[in-house]
């Protein structure tokens, strides 16, 4: 669990600060983070590490002048945080968890993402598979929206609505249809599309297509039937979530501004809230200690990982024998 | 224009707010970068410190943005 309220609100100190040293907003985010750097010494760096620090602060100034300013700290110091753990044993065994900033495109986060939603999503898929319908399969769609060359917060809502509202009149009057979209940009690109996974009936291309021009505007869709397993096709469509649709930091920048508040992956009908209240963050907290079964205490506050590592602290990742369903997501 | 000289911080200790701004020193002549013995010469405390290394010294010399220096 990130606890990022906690913070104080440093971006406004570090504009400040910036100024005052005679540098750029996006050097004092590096700087903040190299001069607290993870377990790799700055000496060490190679060329990957320079694009991804660059990358990061990039994406961080960005987030700075659009308002963004919370995200803006969480994004360069992802995962170089962390709690620290201590149980309430006679031992007093201390661990730590990182902390993460949950940006949804991040690359570390994006793939926490994708396993937390394939976690959530996969009952419904083994639920088909066991109780099959006459006529009903399931297909992919993909309804895609003009390319604007940039992609402001209304877009993206705008563009949600219309899914909806195409699929709930594609879908009137069916019983125990169920879908899965995932609201996706191309590499570098802005054209917004959605990936749906729809358990349904036979649609015609050429009535879907009329549907979504008369209800978005657009023109191109896309429909096939599903041929391979359930499981894989689930695992195609949330790979997008994955991965960061861009190597430039403003684009990102931008989706995260754009993004703000709405949710990537929305689901229909039977997929909608099918495996009940989201439990994935109680399962994640650990509420044990791992040595010896005492009650376990987060310490408030954040700590830097390398801080944690030298006074050895051990992850509390690394304890983990036996991952059970759900719980494997950290 | 941007400055010339190399801009110096002392890296926060455990637990501060941030790091310190130390001031802009440059090298001695014909030498690229700055050494320990330098912001030893220069009367820095032991310590790590972070250096940003100017663009024209970047460019010149090849150099990434940033160096660490531990001065003992």
């Amino acid at each position: 669990m990130t606890d990022w309220d906690a913070l104080q609100p440093r971006h406004q100190r570090y504009e400040s600060e910036a100024i005052e040293w005679g540098i750029s907003t996006n050097e004092r985010f590096e700087l903040e983070a190299l001069c607290r750097s993870n377990l790799k010494p700055l000496e060490k760096f190679d060329d990957d590490d320079w694009v991804d620090l660059a990358f990061r602060t990039g994406v961080a100034e960005f987030l700075t002048e659009n308002g963004l300013g919370k995200k803006a700290e969480r994004y360069p110091f992802c995962s170089r945080q962390a709690f620290l753990l201590r149980c309430k044993g006679n031992d007093r065994h201390e661990f730590f968890s990182p902390s993460y900033c949950d940006l949804r495109f991040c690359k570390i986060c994006g793939k926490r993402q994708f396993a937390r939603l394939f976690a959530k999503h996969f009952p419904v898929l083994e639920f088909i598979q066991k109780n099959p319908r006459r006529g009903f399969r399931l297909r992919k769609i993909t309804l895609t929206s003009r390319n604007k060359g940039t992609l402001e917060h209304e877009d993206i809502t705008d563009f949600i609505a219309a899914v909806k509202e195409t699929l709930n009149i594609l879908m009137e009057g069916v019983e125990g249809w169920g879908a899965i979209a995932v609201l996706e940009v191309a590499f570098n690109n802005w054209n917004l599309h959605a990936h749906i996974l729809a358990w349904c009936p036979y649609i015609e291309q050429k009535h879907l297509a009329e549907v979504w021009r008369s209800v978005s505007g657009h023109k191109v869709v896309w429909i096939s039937e599903e041929r391979i397993s359930g499981r894989k096709a689930l695992l195609y469509m949330l790979k997008y979530v994955s991965k960061p649709p861009s190597d430039k930091p403003e684009m990102i920048g931008q989706l995260e501004v754009a993004f703000h508040k709405t949710r990537r992956v929305h689901c229909y009908g039977l997929f909608y809230n099918f495996s009940g209240n989201e439990t994935d963050g109680e399962n994640s907290k650990w509420m044990e200690c791992p040595k010896c079964g005492a009650e376990l205490k987060r310490v408030k506050g954040l700590q830097y990982v390398y801080q944690m590592r030298r006074r050895g602290v051990q992850f509390i990742g690394d304890c983990r024998t036996e991952r059970k369903s759900k719980q494997w997501v950290n | 224009m941007e400055s010339q000289g190399f801009k110096i911080w002392r890296n926060p200790a455990s637990g501060a707010e941030g790091p310190t701004y130390m001031g802009e020193f440059c090298p001695p002549k014909g030498r690229p970068c700055l050494y320990a013995s330098d912001l030893s010469a220069l009367g820095f405390a032991p310590g790590c410190y972070t250096v940003r290394v100017p663009d024209s010294f970047r460019d010149l010399y090849l150099l990434p943005p940033w160096q660490r220096v531990d001065v003992r």
